[in-house]
């Protein structure tokens, strides 16, 4: 679902800095009453960007997929340049020529390693731990791009540099992840095998460290975020979504225990007999599963997003963040039933709409007056070589 | 005078500034700065409707304008041109006409596209492909135990046999060989039944019941049953002589690859090519074809194609196509499907007979 949010991540991070407005025009008269907070506003509309996304798709689609490094720094371009906090509006400076040149880079990679793999199973694990050792890079520098050239104020964000630990971050939910089926191939039968999936249980720790490492290494201009938050405390909104499922599990096992006891002495229940079975045996896990994916999943994301922003500060700046989990899912289950019923042709207006709502529910604090905040942040000396870099290898993977 | 909002690059801080144009230099005075510039070094960033106008001035230094009268008169001083691309999608006709455009051309690339593009690119295969296809299916039928050895004894198996020498073209694409299997299987939504398929390094499997389907009351394989057989092993023959088999498959793969593109979803293009070789339909041209084909064979042996309506006919009747769509609905789809109604097909094969 998260394919609904088509600028997703970025603007979000660029929520950062903020003033307000009263202040921002009348610079020098810093009062109190600043202490009421900012709210950030959108002045597009999905049917502006209707007609932007669908020529979009089209260039796209007849430039074989060339064009739509351009297409998405236009689409970049609308949501930012009409997103507006404290009387100045966001910006994206993105060069569409390094966003085709790591799409290129990425098709060749992928499709080398596709080729790679057929020759020989040697060549198809060298392939798998080339993509492993490069991932974290990728993802660092895709995340770097996006902040880099992502300017409010005349000032860009950025993101500190924080490769070291991407591949911590990163590359460790994998392998936790992919333990399990590893020792499976290696030690069939081993106990070892219980001890890797119990391994799964630090996945949510996991996932807090990752949200937490794009979080704290934020930078607006040559400020760096500060986050108050632990990786713990991050994965909290894991707690009582792995406890209901967990609750769930349980009633359907006695459910289905129960069933089968009944429909034994029912010879005539083949019927029942066969549905306690199955639920039984695979029918419960899929239907946790299903739940987690449909509902678990986005409710803790939402959650982690609060999470995450309410805890990021600027000096002289504080994001309060308030999505309310309730209310996201049912606005993307909207924007799902509307975009299949149209076939499609409701995407951009889902897009404009997750984007207010995420606006909506971010606000900003300053307490000693947002213009001295934002005056206090300079452009960042390394700007130039670092952007270059990042330019060079912007391996953007979102479409 | 116009007003707008200064950042010099240097920090965050908003100037309140106004504006003014000058004998070819943009003025801009803030309480603090009073700077001129060249108009021709200010660069413009596309406009959006309701977002303020961005001004890039060489330094790094922006100038955000929100007010209509003077965002224009902005866009006018330094002379900016809308780019094709921005007018278009300023228009709304036009941006109906992007839409109707896009639809064409998907259905085009769908139903034209994807069909030459699997021929092309399967004429550029090595005969090496088709061997390991057909091993793969095969292995796959033999371990999902949807085939099995023959039931049938060894007289009526070699008769069966030796009806493929009869229906091989002169010169064949590839080495042809034939197979009768028993298809009782475990699990019953698996079954062939009646049935004969061909694999795409040129086996022809034939099941037992195909071959029960025609012999007559003594069990034995009589002259019409043998040319309503021959009918049918003669269409596997037409498919795996235009190698329908892998023309589809890249069709398939093609479409997937198409539509996860088009929506992101990779579910298709991942899924596992044994599945994909059982579910693949033959398009509707593909199955005429081959008809034709088998028409010939049936021609070059001195008999009807109307042996072949026949055994289509009696295969209609005992497994009549299942479909829950009704009636008056399906034909008019028909002519959407990809896949041809039996009937039609055996509409023109017995047009065909009376030629």
């Amino acid at each position: 679902m998260n394919d609904w949010s088509a600028p997703a991540g970025a603007p979000e991070s660029v929520a950062a800095p903020d003033g307000d407005s009263v202040i921002a025009t009348t610079p020098g008269t810093d009062a109190p009453s600043a202490a009421q907070p900012l709210a950030f506003a959108f002045s597009g509309s999905g049917a502006e960007y209707f007609r932007i996304w669908i020529v979009n798709l089209l260039l796209t689609v007849v430039t074989l997929g060339v064009y739509s490094a351009w297409a998405k720094t236009r689409r970049l371009q609308y949501f930012y340049r009409n997103t507006r906090l404290a009387d100045a509006s966001f910006d994206f400076r993105g060069d569409p020529k390094a966003i085709l040149r790591g799409r290129i880079l990425a098709v060749l990679l992928l499709a080398g390693g596709y080729v790679a793999s057929g020759f020989s199973a040697t060549a198809a694990l060298l392939t798998v731990i080339l993509l492993l050792a490069g991932l974290p890079y990728i993802l660092c520098s895709a995340l770097r791009f996006r902040l880099a050239n992502t300017w409010y104020r005349g000032l860009p964000f950025g993101f500190g540099d924080a490769l070291g630990k991407a591949y911590f971050v990163y590359l460790l939910p994998v392998a936790v992840y992919m333990l399990p089926d590893v020792v499976d191939e290696i030690m069939p039968d081993s106990t070892l095998l219980n001890i890797a999936i119990l391994l799964y249980v630090s996945l949510p720790l996991l996932h807090g460290a990752t949200k937490g490492y794009q979080h704290r290494h934020l930078m607006y201009g040559d400020q760096r975020a500060g986050f108050a938050l632990s990786n713990a405390r991050l994965a909290k909104p894991y707690v009582p979504v792995i406890l209901v499922l967990a609750g769930i599990f349980v009633v359907l096992m006695i459910a289905a225990v129960a069933l089968i006891l009944v429909a034994r002495s029912h010879p005539e229940a083949g019927t029942w007999l066969r549905i306690a079975d199955d639920l039984g045996s695979f029918g419960a896990a899929v239907i946790v599963c299903g739940l987690f994916i449909l509902i678990g999943s986005p409710f803790i994301t939402v959650r982690m997003d609060n999470l995450a922003w309410s805890a990021t500060s600027f000096p002289g700046v504080r994001i309060a963040c308030e999505m309310q989990p309730r209310a996201y899912l049912r606005l993307q289950a909207e924007n799902f039933v509307l975009t299949l019923l149209t076939l499609g042709l409701f995407r951009p207006f889902a897009a404009v709409r997750t984007w207010r709502y995420r606006l909506a529910h971010v606000h900003v604090h300053a307490p000693h007056g947002f213009e001295l905040a934002t005056m206090m942040a300079a452009r960042p000396l390394e700007a130039a070589g670092g952007d270059g870099m990042a330019d060079f290898l912007s391996l953007d993977l979102s479409w | 005078m116009m007003p707008a909002h200064y950042f010099d690059g240097r920090n965050g801080r908003l100037h309140p500034a106004r504006l003014t144009i000058d004998a070819g230099h943009l003025h801009i005075v803030t309480p603090e700065v009073e700077r001129s510039v060249a108009l021709d070094t200010v660069q413009v960033a596309e406009p959006f409707a309701h977002a303020p106008l961005v001004l890039r001035l060489g330094d790094g230094a922006t100038c955000e304008v929100v007010q209509d009268g003077a965002r224009q008169q902005l866009l006018d001083a330094v002379g900016y041109r809308k780019s094709r691309v921005t007018r278009w999608q300023e228009r709304w006709p036009a941006a109906l006409l992007a839409l109707a455009l896009l639809v064409t051309l998907l259905v085009l690339a769908y139903v034209r596209g994807v069909p030459l593009a699997a021929e092309r690119i399967t004429a550029h295969l090595p005969a090496s492909l088709d061997m390991d296809l057909g091993r793969i299916e095969l292995a796959s039928m033999e371990a999902r135990h949807t085939i099995g050895p023959t039931h049938l004894d060894a007289d009526r198996v070699a008769e069966v046999e030796a009806l493929l020498a009869r229906a091989r073209p002169a010169h064949p694409l590839m080495p042809l060989r034939m197979i009768v299997v028993s298809s009782d299987t475990r699990d019953s939504d698996d079954s062939l039944g009646a049935n004969a398929q061909a694999l795409a390094d040129g086996t022809i499997i034939v099941t037992d019941q195909m071959v029960r389907l025609v012999l007559d009351r003594d069990g034995r394989l009589a002259t019409a049953g043998e040319a309503q057989l021959l009918g049918v092993i003669a269409h596997e023959v037409g498919h795996i002589e235009r190698h329908h088999i892998i023309r589809t498959l890249m069709s398939s793969s093609l479409s997937s690859a198409l539509s996860a593109l088009m929506f992101g979803d990779f579910s298709g293009a991942a899924a596992g090519l044994p599945a994909m070789l059982t579910q693949m339909q033959y398009s509707r041209n593909m199955e005429l074809e081959a008809d034709d084909y088998a028409a010939e064979v049936l021609r070059r042996n001195g008999l009807s194609p109307a042996y072949f309506a026949d055994i289509l006919q009696e295969l209609e009747r005992r497994y009549p196509t299942t479909t829950s769509i009704p009636r008056w609905l399906s034909h008019s789809l028909n002519y959407l499907s990809t896949h041809p109604a039996t009937d039609e097909r055996i509409a023109r094969l017995r047009a065909h007979a009376r030629r």
